[in-house]
């Protein structure tokens, strides 16, 4: 299978370093409380990493479509669009 | 104080805020736009059919406009629909004569289409401020809402009435008060999309086709490895739009990733066969939501000074394929509200349950009720995804394929088939369940 990391890098981003746009609200529920973390898996451009201790959040490769604050089961993410003109900018759609 | 004023801030620059705008910006009403993208459509994502039926209603000779201004890819003459088995696909289809001097549809890039029809709506007087997201509402002292809040400095918008046209992430409209929750994973599909590269000669020679006609195929079956999701090859100028959904709720509780679901489908040897080695050029790829709740996920779409349309008010018939034109009437209803409220003085939630009147008495919630319980038979009814792409295909294979069994055997053996994998009662049960939930 390709890598998704190839297919984000043909996509058009402006990124705002100093805002990330999604946060984990309590680390502690991933690490204790979820057991699957269906977010790793529902997010389409594998923005969710757990890396043994705790969730990585790489939002600079986010699609902005809202999977992951929807399939969390303990609504442990705080999710908001980039501020405007950042972000995902696609050049088809 | 300098404020800025309007009369109605439309937030999102989709087809469904732009249509509200469109319609209300004719008419001398004073109305922003507001769009969180670099321009209307950088951030926007469909599979990629536009039905011209709620466009014509607003713009005159929209076809024409629509080619001369580039915005859409092809006018869509033939539509199809393959049931995908592990080796094999039955299709069913549909090509039109008419529709190549009467356009029904065309394929579309978003990043074109919302562009042009921002245009438009500038035309019209309407102000599109775009790279601006808006945060939230202002209200007076009693809680009304009075304007909107942006990320930008100094960013508050004044006006008498907003339409949240936000698309299907309810952000704002729980932040209205009109959506008490936000949607379940069974409320929403996750939909993965490639644009790849194919040379115009190419497209046409693929789809059989002239340059300017283009085709459509809907794709159920295999790829979706039993969960509930559809896949879609439509053809656009010099590119092919190639993607796949599936609900949340079956990607969280089977754990398959979009993306891989998207290569099921690319690699899959009628679609190999059909695109070649051009499946592989991708030029961009995508992601959104689908609203798939229907009529029962819906959110009140009217209050005080506010209205709700398009992907945000759920108004999409996923079996139908149709969204923005659900998207465009429901903004032109929003509009036609927001005209008559506007003239008698009167933006009260009660004066503007006239919207939702509108959109009842049209074909937008008749269809939404009409498919009210197809999602819920569904999702309780895996036999649909699990069984039937694969029963079909074999025993269509079987009854074509001569080697010489005499055709009373085959047909016994095509029945031992079905009563095998799902009994006839079975059958004839899900035959009416099936029905009832459509009909």
């Amino acid at each position: 299978m390709p890598r998704i990391e190839d297919k984000l890098y043909l996509n058009r981003y402006r990124t705002d370093e100093k805002h990330p746009h999604l946060r984990i609200k309590d680390e502690s529920i991933c690490r204790d409380k979820c057991k699957d973390r269906p977010c790793i898996n529902g997010c389409p451009a594998d923005v969710y990493e757990w890396d043994g201790e705790r969730m990585d959040v790489k939002f600079e490769g986010c699609l902005e479509c809202g999977t992951c604050r929807i399939i969390c089961p303990f609504g442990n993410i705080d999710w908001e669009y980039p501020n405007g003109n950042y972000g995902i900018l696609y050049k088809f759609g | 104080m300098n404020r800025i004023e309007f009369d109605v801030v439309v937030v999102g620059g989709g087809p469904a805020g732009l249509s509200a705008a469109y319609v209300l910006a004719s008419k001398g009403v004073k109305v922003a736009v507001i769009e969180k993208g670099e321009y209307p459509g950088s951030k926007s994502v469909m599979g990629g059919v536009l039905y011209l039926n709620p466009l014509k209603e607003i713009i005159p000779n929209v076809v024409e406009e629509l080619k001369s201004g580039k915005a859409v890819e092809r006018n869509v003459i033939e539509q199809n629909m393959w049931l995908m088995g592990k080796d094999g696909i039955v299709k069913i289809g549909h090509r039109n004569e008419r529709w190549k001097t009467d356009p029904n549809a065309f394929t579309v890039l978003r990043a074109n289409f919302d562009r042009w029809f921002a245009k438009k709506v500038e035309k019209a007087g309407a102000l599109v401020i775009p790279k601006t997201k808006v945060e939230d509402f202002l209200r007076d002292g009693d809680g009304k809402i009075i304007g909107v809040r942006t990320t930008r400095p100094k960013g508050d918008v004044y006006c008498r009435a907003v339409v949240i046209a936000e698309g299907v992430n309810p952000i704002l409209t729980i932040k209205a008060g009109l959506r008490k929750e936000d949607l379940k994973p069974n409320m929403a599909a996750v939909a993965v999309k490639e644009i790849v590269d194919m040379p115009e000669e190419v497209v046409n020679s693929t789809f059989g086709v002239e340059s300017e006609e283009g085709t459509t195929i809907e794709i159920l079956g295999s790829w979706s490895e039993g969960l509930f999701g559809m896949g879609f090859i439509y053809s656009n100028k010099n590119s092919v739009s190639i993607g796949c959904g599936a609900l949340i709720s079956d990607i969280r509780e089977k754990g398959i990733k979009p993306y891989k679901l998207l290569e099921n489908l690319k690699n899959h040897p009628a679609v190999v066969d059909l695109l070649k080695e051009y499946r592989t050029q991708t030029k961009e790829y995508l992601a959104h939501l689908i609203p798939e709740g229907g009529y029962y996920a819906m959110p009140k779409v009217y209050g005080d000074r506010v209205l709700v349309c398009g992907d945000a008010a759920m108004l999409v018939n996923s079996i139908h394929r149709e969204g923005s034109n659900h998207a465009i009437t429901s903004g032109r209803f929003a509009a036609e509200t927001l005209l008559e409220a506007l003239d008698a003085g009167d933006l009260s939630e009660k004066k503007l349950k006239a919207y939702e009147e509108k959109l009842r008495e049209s074909f937008i919630l008749k269809d939404l009720k009409k498919y009210r319980d197809l999602m819920p038979t569904m999702e309780k009814n895996r036999q649909f995804v699990e069984i039937y792409p694969d029963l079909a295909n074999d025993a269509i294979y079987r009854f074509l394929h001569v080697d010489g069994t005499p055709k009373w055997d085959v047909q016994r053996e095509i029945l031992d088939m079905v009563r095998e994998r799902r009994s006839l009662a079975s059958l004839s049960l899900d035959l009416l369940k099936f029905w009832k939930s459509v009909r």
